[in-house]
């Protein structure tokens, strides 16, 4: 399911590939000047009128005249639907890039119109690691041990950066001082996207419902497998310890064996685990049921009895209220009389029975 | 209240029910479990919109945290405590264990359960009450084990770094699904429902029986509620044990704003629980 899900996206990214540099392209528009140049100014006023584009402070190249539309697609799809060339200018101008100009990471690309890319059989995600490279060398390397590296450079559907982090809105974060709203959305939405299944059982374990309280130290994702080596973490083993340690310093091999990533059912977990769960959850609903009925049951009788009042059929469980009324009635018709018969009598508890007996019957 | 009864009526003798290390213990008692429960649902029921408003007026996680392990020692306080006097009362004969007046469960609780649930029923009187009740006993002893039970879990949880060196994690895995489930019966059942309503609730003592907090109530009462406590006594000559005269009407005061005051708060955590735990069963 997740390696479908990356080959689809890796899908659309080739085609997309394709269109931008695509020989094709080039050709028509030598071809037809005029209808680009009408097109592209109908893209400029779009930009500039109809949404106002902020361009951004490093746009100095002004990409965003163009890439601002939402509607922007690449008009000549070779294949399928039209690829998006949107960037959200005002997501691009929060994100932690927003002072660099495109060009620092779309490497290679010029502002010739309508193809940008000098070198047009580069694909993007080559392009895409490389400008990610440039700045963060250790982030790199570190990438380039894990397993979603070794998978990349099997088939190119793997994760890369940008499939995690993304591209354009790209947030800023204090490395070590990551607020909880931003480690939970990580995890919802970067590992959760292609790791939905362990996401989701994540979610209902402890450190992720802190985490989801605003427990800001509470682990995410990457806290235990890594940033950028996403370690594949195996219960007993030296680097899983070492993982835990970070938070709960003394861990032993023994630490390891608590169980992550459990489903709400406790389906997927140690059979002791379960058991204890089904037991407490069956013990739960016998206990509530009987409780709530039996206190129920035990209560009205007491009020009854106190208030010297029966019920009929099943009032005699729960009618009490509408006997009362009727007996306060009784009670103003027979003037003192009753009152003076029923005062808390001290010695009367089981003989007290009798009368209210008698009401029932 | 039965405070107001005793000044209009000029009652004169008490039954003294309860110690003053009982009702300490009590207190020791709601304290903990109100502090646990307010500090530990939010965090049980997260998917609850009030989850994160409790969390956020306790402080955080983290300070929440700190509060419940806090709460937990008051807990274990009170628990050794008990265990402590059980064994003194055990070891010293302070007074009868097998016998229907002392809190082990015996033959006469299943005859009076089956006489009360005839008396329900409409076939028969209601059965003459010991000094401890079949329910008041399963209280009492649903609490001890589940203090147990709840404690030992939590505190696997307070230390994982050390229990693991003698466990492996999955006994983590264990605690935490037992901790969680039993304190969510226990909050649930023994207090909300079983506890607030059998020993509070009823409508002689509605809206709190005072007893637990004063350690008195009027003879009359006692006659009326254990009326089997009061014959075993009147035949063994003991009632002057536990019947005194009543206390002065300024510590009759006292008792009356202690026990209004504890019954508005328990009111309002058990209004909380409620929320917490049933606002993601209809809302979520």
């Amino acid at each position: 399911m997740t390696k479908r899900r990356i080959e689809a996206a890796g899908k659309g990214g080739e085609m997309s590939l394709e269109e931008r540099g695509g020989g094709g392209w080039a050709s028509r528009i030598a071809v037809r000047p005029t209808r680009t140049i009408v097109a592209l100014m109908a893209c400029a006023l779009v930009a500039l009128f109809a949404w106002g584009a902020p361009a951004s402070a490093a746009d100095v190249e002004g990409c965003l005249i163009c890439h601002s539309d939402p509607d922007f697609t690449n008009p000549t799809p070779a294949d399928g639907e039209p690829t998006s060339l949107y960037v959200d200018s005002k997501k691009f101008a929060a994100s932690v890039h927003a002072e660099l100009p495109c060009s620092s990471c779309h490497k290679g690309f010029v502002n010739t119109i309508p193809a940008h890319q000098q070198d047009p059989t580069k694909d993007y995600k080559e392009v895409a690691i490389e400008a990610c490279e440039t700045c963060h060398p250790d982030a790199f390397a570190a990438y380039q041990t894990s397993s979603h590296a070794k998978l990349f450079y099997q088939d190119q559907a793997a994760p890369i950066c940008i499939s995690c982090h993304g591209s354009h809105e790209i947030r800023k974060v204090r490395l070590g001082a990551e607020s909880a709203d931003f480690k939970m959305s990580m995890a919802r939405d970067s590992c959760g996207r292609c790791h939905k299944d362990k996401f989701e059982k994540a979610s209902h374990e402890l450190h992720f419902k802190a985490l989801s309280l605003g427990y800001e130290r509470a682990a995410t994702c990457f806290d235990c497998h890594g940033f950028h080596d996403n370690l594949s973490l195996k219960s007993g083993e030296e680097q899983t310890v070492e993982q835990c340690r970070q938070c709960h310093p003394g861990a032993t091999a023994g630490f390891t064996y608590f169980q992550m990533h459990l489903d709400p059912g406790f389906e997927n977990a140690f059979w002791g685990v379960r058991a204890v769960y089904l037991f407490f959850s069956t013990l739960l609903i016998v206990v509530l049921v009987t409780g709530i009925a039996y206190t129920t049951v035990h209560l009205q009788k007491e009020t009854r009895t106190i208030l010297g009042v029966a019920g009929r059929g099943v009032g005699r469980l729960f009618g009490f209220i509408r006997a009362l009324e009727e007996e306060t009635v009784r009670t103003h018709e027979e003037d003192d009389d009753k009152a003076h018969q029923r005062p808390p009598d001290a010695t009367a508890g089981p003989d007290d029975e009798h009368t209210d007996r008698g009401g029932v019957a | 209240m039965t405070n107001g009864t005793d000044a209009r009526d000029g009652v004169r003798l008490v039954y003294h029910r309860f110690s003053a290390f009982h009702r300490f213990n009590h207190y020791l008692v709601m304290v903990s479990f109100f502090g646990l429960v307010m500090t530990g649902l939010p965090l049980k029921f997260k998917t609850s919109h009030w989850s994160q408003v409790a969390m956020d007026a306790l402080g955080g996680v983290a300070t929440a945290g700190f509060l419940h392990r806090v709460f937990a020692v008051v807990n274990i306080t009170y628990f050794i405590l008990e265990g402590g006097y059980m064994l003194y009362y055990v070891a010293a004969r302070k007074g009868p264990i097998f016998h229907e007046d002392s809190i082990v469960p015996g033959k006469k609780d299943w005859v009076d359960m089956k006489g009360m649930f005839r008396w329900f029923l409409g076939k028969g009187p209601k059965p003459p009450l010991s000094r401890f009740t079949y329910w008041e006993k399963f209280d009492y002893w649903a609490l001890f084990a589940g203090t147990v039970l709840i404690g030992g879990s939590g505190l696997m949880m307070w230390f994982p770094e050390a229990t693991t060196r003698i466990l492996p994690g999955v006994a983590l895995n264990v605690a935490l699904v037992l901790h969680s489930n039993e304190a969510f019966l226990a909050t649930g059942v023994i207090f909300i429902f079983v506890h607030f309503f059998s020993a509070h609730g009823r409508p002689e003592s509605f809206p709190a029986d005072q007893v637990i907090f004063s350690g008195y109530i009027p003879v009359e009462h006692y006659i009326h509620e254990r009326p089997a406590e009061y014959q075993n006594r009147l035949k063994a000559g003991t009632l002057d044990q536990v019947v005194r005269p009543a206390p002065s009407a300024a510590k009759r005061r006292l008792f009356g704003w202690v026990t209004a005051i504890v019954t508005v708060f328990a009111f309002c955590v058990a209004a909380y629980t409620l929320l917490l735990i049933l606002w993601p069963l209809f809302f979520s």
